[in-house]
């Protein structure tokens, strides 16, 4: 049995994890801003959108059998556009997954550790990632794989929960800020989905590489499910988001949980399931960052890769002035590299490759 | 020095580090340091903007053993003090009583009547704003100050304060007298451009009155149309009472409804599981009936928009049983249980008109989210908002249609 490759299952639950872990620290709260009543019909809207450019990336993928981008990459343009693709990635990883690390420990700063500095919380964030990182076996796939029920029953127990604080009348009007906010400029929401920018380095990972389609079309699917019932709790709940805004969504929605004078303050409970989830998102992101890096420079060992790539993350989550400068690089400048990194230059790499390719052989 | 020795060492530099770095937080978090607030009360100060007022329960009360703690007045602890904001006022407190004030275990929060017809948005805003608050925490309008309010608010039959204070939510169900109202929702009306907020009315009875020298007892009525906190005549060892609702236009108190209004407030948004009503008796003229309903269905409330005006239906079903007898009827007959199902019909339709024109005309204020229940009319914001929908509320066409089935008299059926 091959353990150092990923099952689908592992992969299904990877790729959802990324998405989860965006959903509760940035994507409700950005979608809710731009789309307001029409989120749910926007995230219908983007939901199909997604599905659909994951079905065309996957058949490029599938023209190169256990390729990755970075591979993909070597075919077209030789190891310079290699070299281009892989640090473009390592820095969309590293930057942007610190930047919502900072967010998520200002969180649990603001909340649980008033006194300690945001610095110590990140540091304790960045080692277990690491710790986790060189656990060989593929150790945090499938420590990924038993949290991800965890996440799905938390979520669905927080909808459930808060369901007899719900108004649906929240839903109208239907479009929202305008027909053209919600059909065009709310495409941006797509970057909800940044699972799609892992999805370009599995196949060489994967078990059964042939199937990427499959793992790739259920995580997607299953995401855009996470996020309905994400944004669907916070429009149906809350008319504030709309106006105002809030630090984390979705600790307000928790805070409201409560079964008779027993069960109160369930708060707790939520963020030991965020944390854990959180961990395996940064040693996820880690593990994707230091395997591309090997890549490029033939290493042998990913340990010392991982460390340095850990530095990186806590520099890049502790760069930040203060709390408002990772909110504006979370909900504009991500949104920015997502779009021009992951739809646009990683989708003509892979149209333009496959292009080579039909000409080599035409040639041939 | 081999591999080893270095990560040992490294894993005590680092635990050495963490220790130090949470152990500040560890201490502020420590039980023996915390002092926790039952209640909070807000008034306009005489020296500051505010005076705030914290009641505590000494800890003592909780550590007390064998599972048979009990509080009388003398463990609850009431500290005031005065400061421009709640916060400022909350770090005097905490500087007096040396332990740090957390409210993660605030059941409610107390206005005074005047502070609220100024406006409490900026409170509200600072109170949600801190990660201790609850969204379920009361909040209560009281007609005397904040302080004595909480001066007067000791439990009758509960052990505990806190144990006072979860009987408001179940209270709301059973009686109709008043709803409960929490800061999360306050919070969130108050962010609703297109609906406006409530809270709980409360005030002192006529004995904490007679007590604090106040006006006495000369507005006291018994009749449920004019019937609010305060009025009541009630008379016991609690000095507090919640009776109707307090009504905001935006973050300014602008008035109050009393129990009937209340009642109809409730039905409508389907917040109450029954009550009891008093009706003119439709078989023996001159005397009352009393009659407990319960709703059949979910109250159903319908916008429409027709030629620019706004058309509110509201469907009510609710199941009646006849409480007060009187001798020598049949209350089998269906002429006898006609005859009453008509009698309830009219007094709700009187007191549903009463209260709509009470809500939309006189306050302008939309407390039952028709204006939001009528956006499915428009596709856009920018229509929503060039439509004016709040403004043509207060011109609003009410139409209540009742439907009641008068179930039965009880246990005794014939007299």
């Amino acid at each position: 049995m091959d353990t150092t490759k990923i099952g689908n299952k592992e992969a299904i639950a990877l790729l959802v994890t990324i998405t989860f872990n965006n959903i509760i620290l940035t994507i409700t709260k950005t979608v809710l801003e731009t789309t307001t009543s029409a989120s749910l019909l926007n995230i219908l809207y983007v939901g199909i959108i997604t599905i659909i450019f994951t079905c065309v990336i996957c058949y490029f993928l599938n023209k190169f059998p256990t390729f990755d981008l970075l591979d993909i990459s070597s075919f077209l343009g030789g190891k310079v556009l290699k070299w281009i693709i892989g640090l473009l990635f390592i820095a969309y990883f590293i930057f942007f997954t610190g930047n919502l690390l900072h967010i998520f420990s200002s969180c649990l700063q603001i909340i649980y550790f008033p006194l300690t500095k945001v610095f110590f919380i990140i540091l304790i964030f960045i080692i277990a990632a690491t710790i986790a990182c060189n656990f060989k076996y593929n150790a945090i796939y499938r420590s990924t794989l038993i949290i991800f029920p965890l996440l799905i029953i938390s979520t669905i127990f927080l909808f459930v929960s808060d369901m007899h604080f719900f108004n649906t009348d929240k839903v109208y009007p239907m479009f929202g800020n305008g027909i053209f906010t919600t059909f065009v400029s709310g495409i941006s929401n797509m970057f909800a989905f940044q699972a799609l920018a892992y999805i370009y380095f599995m196949p060489p990972m994967l078990k059964e590489p042939d199937k990427v389609k499959k793992i790739a079309i259920n995580a997607i699917v299953i995401s855009c499910i996470f996020i309905l019932i994400s944004v669907a709790i916070i429009l149906f709940m809350f008319d504030a988001f709309v106006k105002t805004d809030e630090l984390l969504p979705f600790y307000s929605a928790v805070k409201y949980i409560e079964y008779g004078s027993f069960f109160q303050k369930l708060d707790s409970i939520f963020f030991l399931i965020w944390i854990i989830s959180f961990v395996s998102y940064l040693s996820i992101t880690l593990k994707f960052s230091s395997s591309i890096l090997q890549k490029l420079t033939y290493a042998k060992s990913t340990s010392i890769l991982t460390y340095f790539l850990a530095f990186l993350l806590l520099i890049a989550a502790v760069w930040q002035k203060n709390f408002a400068i990772s909110v504006i690089v979370s909900e504009k400048l991500y949104m920015y590299a997502f779009f021009a990194l992951v739809i646009v230059v990683a989708f003509l790499v892979l149209a333009v490759a496959c292009l080579k390719q039909k000409f080599v052989r035409w040639t041939k | 020095m081999s591999k080893n020795t270095f990560f040992i060492t490294f894993f005590i530099v680092l635990l050495i580090i963490f220790i130090s770095a949470f152990s500040s937080s560890y201490v502020s978090h420590n039980l023996d340091n915390l002092a926790y607030v039952l209640a909070i009360g807000i008034d306009k100060g005489e020296n500051a903007k505010l005076k705030v007022s914290t009641q505590f329960t000494k800890t003592a009360v909780f550590s007390s053993g064998g599972g048979s703690s009990s509080e009388d007045s003398s463990n609850i602890v009431l500290v005031s003090g005065e400061a421009d904001s709640i916060f400022s006022a909350l770090n005097l407190i905490n500087s007096y009583i040396g332990r740090e004030v957390n409210l993660a275990h605030c059941s409610i929060i107390t206005f005074s009547e005047e502070l609220a017809k100024e406006g409490i948005s900026s409170e509200i805003y600072s109170l949600m704003n801190h990660q201790q608050i609850r969204p379920t925490a009361n909040v209560i309008i009281t007609k005397s100050t904040a302080y004595e309010y909480l001066k007067n608010s000791k439990p009758n039959l509960e052990k505990l304060t806190t144990q006072y204070y979860d009987t408001f939510a179940i209270t709301s169900k059973f009686t109709g007298y008043i709803s409960n109202l929490t800061i999360g929702n306050f919070f969130d009306e108050l962010s609703n451009e297109l609906c406006d907020t409530t809270a709980i009315l409360g005030g002192l009875n006529s004995k904490a009155k007679d007590e604090e020298n106040s006006s006495s007892t000369q507005n006291q009525t018994t009749n449920p149309n004019e019937l609010v906190a305060g009025s009541s005549t009630i008379s016991n060892g609690r000095g507090t009472e919640n009776i109707g609702i307090a009504v905001f236009n935006e973050d300014k108190l602008c008035g109050e409804l009393t129990v009937s209004e209340t009642i109809s407030h409730l039905l409508i948004n389907n917040k109450i599981d029954t009550c009891i009503i008093s009706i003119d008796n439709p078989i023996k003229e001159g005397t009352k009936m009393e009659v407990q309903l319960t709703p059949a269905k979910k109250c159903k409330k319908t916008t429409s928009i027709k030629d620019d005006k706004l058309i509110i239906d509201v469907d009510l079903t609710l199941d009646a049983n006849v409480i007060t007898l009187a001798e020598g009827i049949n209350y089998e007959s269906s002429e006898v249980l006609d005859k009453i199902s008509n009698a309830v019909k009219d007094y709700l339709s009187n007191e549903m008109n009463n209260y709509f024109n009470k809500v939309s005309t006189e306050y302008g204020v939309d407390i039952d989210k028709f204006c939001l229940n009528a956006q499915k009319y428009f596709p856009t914001k920018q229509k929503l908002y060039e439509f004016n929908l709040k403004e043509k509320y207060k011109s609003a066409e009410f139409n209540s249609n009742i439907n009641i089935d008068v179930i039965s008299s009880l246990l005794i059926t014939k007299t």
